[in-house]
């Protein structure tokens, strides 16, 4: 997130807004939900003078409507990515090729010796992940979490 | 702001001004109304919504064999077993969805009735096809999601798709959990005058009919029959729905529709504590179950999606089994897709094994993948909010605490939730909301056809509610 703390006039900002506050949420939610308001965020051009982070602030969103809420972030970015690498899942490509065995691409116009080459290639690049015994028998490929 | 009970109490006239439909005059008396009446007369044929669907490129998506996950199946397969398992690849769609066939009748109903633009409630996929769609007919476009708990901690597969719809040219309203989603999302429509682009009206579903309608076409024209059994991961029962209706519009009598969600029991979908503590935001039981139940809690008075009319069996897979599956089809098939919509392919897995060698399993969707949204993303996201991942045995998961990545294929299974569960729990809420103390000739025809039960199993259910019946 930009780590920028005021806004001027015109640029792209988030605002947050308390829509219900705690004790007026709908009567179905429960209790961890009701002890806590409903918030949300919009996003949009700031349309009201200079504001910092906390101030109030109007914007103008894609949709040409306005909303006031409370400066949240400015110029805020989209930080979501593909986590980290995850040990549990790393071995089972290796693992399924190697229960399937060369016949596995018999299907394919490249032929079985090219295609254990192709096997072997992949799983000499793969095999490094799971070092401990076959990955093909169950409970010994893998790394526990 | 308005208040919560103020703008609840106006929900009806709000949405009907939102969806230009008048439900009333399908309504025949405390609990029935004529269902296909409704999708008759305000949904489109098949012809229709094939020619709606194109002019926005919509539609005709391959089918793909996926031959090395047969072979895993066939491996793990007593002799003689393991069908072969064919996957419409619906992430060719614009949109990256099959929920692009669903926004394409509803934006193309919402431009013919001059709405100045489209709304939609939606933290999945269907934003982002509702987005898309809008911008190819020159319309508005806000998305209303549940994206944060009160940390403002989001769950990042909800994050992708807001920025998705952002990329469209939506404007896109992030929340807290809670159902009071609604309520702003009322408040939108009242204010823009927008078409309520809902997942539930006649268009959001009669748009899901082309997919069953073009798998049984292509599984004909290349295997000269027809698919033996079509695999659905199920949610608020759309898909299931749209499916099973194209599948009997194509013809396809003695096709078996499998419904399949992700096994989230004991987690609450409104609390502000589970809500992170789940890695699937949608085909999953926390949706499957209620709404199969009892579809009329939808944003529209009647809702068209079913699953009970058209569901012949429904499957449970655990989230981890779903992460496995979808690491087997990027590397086996060369197709990184899903994770969520690869619920059906899971199933579909342990379906095949069951089934002879020459027989058809269909899994009728993928979706797109990309940042937050993919196994890594959301498996990091699980263990930094306290979630155990580790290799073993999928029964050993527990929803919210434990993600068990199987360690070999064979352990890839599928639990049957029973559907006379489903059905018994059906007829108790239509009981409840009618508020009839009695069930009558029309009564006990709408249940038969709402749970495809005998008049016995629901004579014996009402019996059991203390529901008297008449004539």
């Amino acid at each position: 997130m930009s780590e920028r703390r005021s806004a001027e006039r015109g640029e792209w900002v988030q605002i947050h807004v308390i829509v219900l506050e705690p004790g007026a949420r709908a009567p179905q939610v429960p209790p961890e939900t009701q002890g806590v308001p409903l918030e949300m965020w919009a996003k949009g051009f700031l349309v009201s003078g200079r504001a910092a982070i906390g101030e109030n602030a109007e914007i103008e969103t894609v949709t040409g409507r306005r909303l006031s809420g409370e400066l949240s972030a400015v110029e805020p970015a989209h930080e979501h990515g593909f986590g980290e690498p995850v040990p549990e899942l790393l071995s089972i490509g290796s693992e399924a090729r190697k229960l399937l065995g060369r016949e596995a691409y018999a299907w394919s116009a490249v032929s079985s010796r090219d295609c254990r080459d192709l096997d072997s290639r992949k799983r000499g690049c793969r095999d490094h992940h799971s070092p401990d015994g076959d990955p093909a028998v169950p409970g010994a490929g893998g790394v526990a979490g | 702001m308005k208040s919560y009970s103020e703008v609840m109490a106006r929900r009806g006239e709000i949405v009907r001004r939102a969806v230009g439909i008048d439900y009333q005059r399908f309504e025949r008396g405390p609990m029935a109304f004529d269902y296909e009446g409704m999708m008759a007369e305000t949904g489109y044929d098949i012809e229709e919504t094939r020619r709606i669907q194109r002019e926005t490129g919509v539609g005709d998506t391959p089918l793909l064999e996926l031959r090395n996950i047969t072979r895993l199946a066939r491996a793990t397969a007593p002799p003689g077993k393991g069908a072969r398992i064919f996957v419409k690849d619906e992430a060719a769609n614009p949109s990256g969805s099959f929920k692009a066939r669903r926004a394409a009748l509803s934006v193309y109903q919402a431009s013919r009735l001059a709405y100045p633009g489209v709304a939609a409630a939606t933290s999945g996929n269907y934003g982002a096809a509702v987005a898309s769609q809008a911008c190819m007919r020159g319309l508005g476009c806000i998305i209303v999601q549940e994206v944060f708990d009160s940390r403002g901690v989001g769950q990042p597969e909800i994050i992708e798709k807001g920025r998705k719809c952002e990329a469209y040219g939506a404007e896109v309203l992030q929340l807290t959990v809670g159902p009071e989603l609604f309520y702003v999302f009322l408040m939108v429509l009242e204010e823009t005058g927008y078409f309520n682009a809902s997942l539930y009206t006649p268009f959001g579903v009669a748009g899901i009919e082309t997919i069953g309608y073009e798998l049984a076409e292509q599984v004909r024209a290349r295997e000269g029959r027809d698919p033996d059994v079509v695999v659905v991961t199920h949610a608020g029962g759309g898909n299931v729905t749209g499916t099973a209706r194209g599948l009997r519009k194509a013809g396809c009598e003695r096709t078996q529709v499998v419904a399949a969600s992700v096994d989230l029991s004991g987690l609450h979908m409104a609390s502000d504590r589970d809500f992170n503590r789940k890695s699937f935001t949608t085909g999953h039981t926390g949706f499957g179950v209620p709404f199969a139940t009892w579809p009329d809690r939808a944003d529209v008075p009647r809702n068209a999606a079913r699953p009970l009319r058209y569901m012949d069996r429904y499957v449970l897979v655990t989230q981890g089994e779903v992460f496995y599956v979808t690491e087997l089809l990027a590397q086996l098939e060369g197709l990184e897709r899903g994770p969520a919509g690869n619920t059906s392919l899971s199933a579909a897995i342990a379906l095949a094994r069951d089934l002879d060698r020459d027989q058809i399993v269909v899994v009728q969707e993928t979706e797109y993948t990309g940042a937050g949204k993919h196994p890594t993303a959301q498996l990091t996201f699980a263990r930094h909010n306290g979630v155990t991942v580790r290799r073993g045995d999928p029964a050993d998961n527990v929803p919210g605490k434990v993600i068990v990545i199987p360690e070999h294929p064979g352990q890839l299974r599928v639990s049957d939730y029973p559907l006379d569960a489903l059905r018994r729990s059906y007829i108790r809420n239509a009981v409840e909301r009618s508020g009839i103390s009695a069930v009558g000739p029309a009564e006990m025809e709408f249940l038969r056809e709402e749970t495809r039960a005998g008049e016995g199993f629901i004579r014996s259910v009402l019996a059991e509610f203390g529901t008297g019946v008449t004539a």
